[in-house]
């Protein structure tokens, strides 16, 4: 029999002992519930919302041809926009109008959109072409993909009437794209007639190809910072732009207050992270006090500190697990019913949360036990009851 | 004559008490043998339980020696003493000193869960030393579900699964009712003669002494031959 089977028995042995601590599981588990689900609650805010329609709206200026109307495409606006200090990315919405030819047999323009940049295409309430337009299917993922607003599965051709659907296959010249997803009208002007939203190398190709002319909606201008934090800098971006381009609208994104979210949630997740410490070291704590005669016991029976160690750790670690997958189902629930900004919850912030809760609930508590367990004497088992 | 299992050579420890030191135990010496039943009688308080401490290295003495088959148990770490008592001893206490979180049966296996038996080597040999006792009956029960008798039973079952050379029993008796205490005293004798564990029981009663034992008695921190050994 391996070490490892031996440390596999005390660890099972404390998980034993604490499911039948009833009442000290239970108290545990419901804090540890507490303690994780703010946790999660925070991270997911702070951290996933960058992959959100909340990025646009909490760091995002949206410059716009004045009339909401559409211009050529200018990459060296682009670039210098993006050269501006403080401006992380700039994201220009354009398209190409595939009904200027007719060889290619579609009357539709196409949308060039980015899948890395994809939570960037807003430019108003009803021009949204991000995941959060998504009614059917998947977004675009991949060169070959295309969505159509879920309004306009007919009339894309300008010859022949085709109904298309996810998974159906449109032929764009000697191109052939696969639909993938739809987009709600309510998202996209005028319900997204004749709209072809594609990888943004498909359309650069297309109008390689074809040397059509490139148009844009706008430019989307994210700004350096964090997440509902970085208002100094979309304000000081916003004015610069404004002098300087008078024939664009500058639209502050940002005007929802979402930028105030920051700080409370940096509350949240140190108080959460403060809470594990101390309910880490409370348990180890009560552990000890509670059970000093067991461990005693167990130690005049020929357990090395070693093993009381690990059975007491195991005991910490169970609590705390449970307590980790509570606190996701209890996000989960609390985002069903009562959630009014929906942020995903992302594998990277499960995992950066389960990290964080084991480390500091385990060092204390670990070291408490150290400290505690190496105290206890087996004579202490004697010495106690004589008490 | 049997061979010498502990050998305890001027053994002396102290308590303070009330800001008084009480000399417990005051130059004792005493020799045991394999497969001996050992009483020490004394009254409460005479140092019975401290010399079963010593004895089982859970106590240190503060001078003097104490070899367990010639090895200075004095000289030993706590993780040495702990791997000594896991492979040579077993014990009983007065409370029984039961692990309440733990079943009957796990309370039996609770020695040896550090050990390198596979899991199914512990549970048969659990059910066997549960056998022995009577105790088939009530593996699944807490010991709070249990007697008195049925607890030191547990605790005695518990005591023979290293198969240890040395039983240490202190006030086995004390908490239980005449036929309980019966019971108990007879299958630790039967376990003396059966196995060739020696038992060193430590009591108040010393009519629980037969004429084969080796009794001692522990008056004033000394330890007096009344019959049967040597110290």
């Amino acid at each position: 029999m391996r070490e490892w089977d031996v440390r596999r028995r005390i660890l099972l042995t404390g998980i034993r002992i604490i499911t039948r601590a009833k009442r000290r599981a239970i108290v545990f588990v419901i804090l540890f519930t507490f303690i994780s689900g703010l946790m999660l609650f925070s991270l997911n805010f702070v951290w996933d919302a960058h992959s959100t329609t909340l990025l646009v709206q909490s760091k995002g200026i949206i410059l716009r041809p004045k009339g909401f109307t559409y211009v050529s495409y200018d990459e060296n606006l682009e670039e210098k926009l993006a050269r501006y200090d403080d401006v992380e990315k700039v994201v220009a919405v354009w398209f190409v109008n595939l009904s200027e030819l007719e060889d290619l047999g579609v009357n539709a323009i196409m949308v060039a959109v980015n899948p890395d940049n994809k939570w960037c295409y807003v430019l108003s309430e009803s021009f949204d072409l991000s995941p959060s337009s998504l009614r059917e299917g998947d977004y675009i993922a991949r060169e070959g993909e295309i969505m159509l607003s879920s309004a306009n599965v007919l009339n894309i051709s300008k010859n022949a009437t085709v109904s298309l659907r996810p998974s159906s296959i449109l032929k764009i010249g000697k191109y052939s794209f696969h639909v993938v997803g739809m987009l709600s009208e309510d998202k996209l002007p005028n319900g997204g007639m004749n709209w072809i939203i594609a990888h943004e190398s498909d359309v650069k190709r297309i109008c390689e190809k074809y040397g059509l002319q490139k148009y844009v909606f706008g430019y989307i201008v994210i700004v350096e910072g964090w997440l509902f934090s970085g208002w100094d800098n979309v304000e000081r971006v916003g004015i610069l732009l404004k002098n300087e381009y008078k024939d664009f609208e500058v639209i502050y994104a940002s005007a929802n207050d979402n930028y105030r979210l920051f700080s409370p949630m940096i509350v949240l997740f140190a108080f959460s992270v403060f809470g594990c410490l101390i309910v880490g070291a409370l348990f180890s704590y009560l552990d000890i006090r509670l059970r000093k005669r067991s461990l005693a016991i167990l130690r005049s029976l020929g357990w090395s500190t070693g093993n009381l160690r690990l059975l007491t750790l195991a005991e910490l670690l169970f609590v705390t697990i449970l307590g980790f997958f509570f606190g996701l189902l209890a996000l989960a629930i609390y985002r069903l019913f009562t959630a009014q900004i929906y942020v995903p919850l992302s594998v990277y912030t499960v995992l950066i949360s389960f990290v964080v809760i084991m480390v500091s609930t385990q060092v204390p508590g670990g070291y408490l036990y150290q400290r505690s367990i190496t105290k206890v004497k087996p004579v202490d088992a004697l010495r106690l009851i004589e008490r | 004559m049997s061979e010498p299992l502990f050998e305890v050579r001027d053994v002396v420890k102290r308590y303070e008490k009330e800001g008084r030191e009480i000399t417990v135990l005051d130059k004792v010496n005493l020799s045991i043998g394999l497969g001996d039943f050992v009483v020490i009688v004394g009254a409460t308080g005479s140092g019975k339980t401290t010399l079963i401490n010593i004895l089982s290295g859970l106590d240190k003495p503060d001078s003097g020696k104490v070899y367990f088959e010639g090895e200075d148990m004095t000289r030993m770490s706590e993780e040495e003493l702990a791997d000594l008592r896991r492979e040579n001893m077993g014990f009983v206490f007065q409370h029984f000193n039961l692990i309440p979180e733990f079943t009957a049966l796990e309370n039996v296996e609770s020695p040896l869960y550090p050990t390198k038996l596979s899991d199914r080597e512990i549970r048969t040999r659990a059910l066997k030393v549960l056998e022995l006792v009577g105790m088939t009956h009530r593996v699944n029960h807490y010991p709070d579900e249990l007697s008195g008798g049925e607890k030191q039973k547990i605790a005695i079952a518990r005591a023979l699964i290293t198969n240890p050379v040395v039983i240490f029993a202190d006030e086995p008796t004390a908490a239980l009712d005449p036929q309980s205490e019966k019971e108990v005293i007879w299958l630790l004798r039967e376990i003396n003669r059966k196995r060739r564990t020696t038992i060193i029981l430590a009591t108040h009663n010393r009519a629980l002494a037969s004429s084969t034992d080796k009794v001692f008695e522990l008056k004033n921190g000394k330890l007096v031959r009344v019959s049967g050994g040597r110290t």
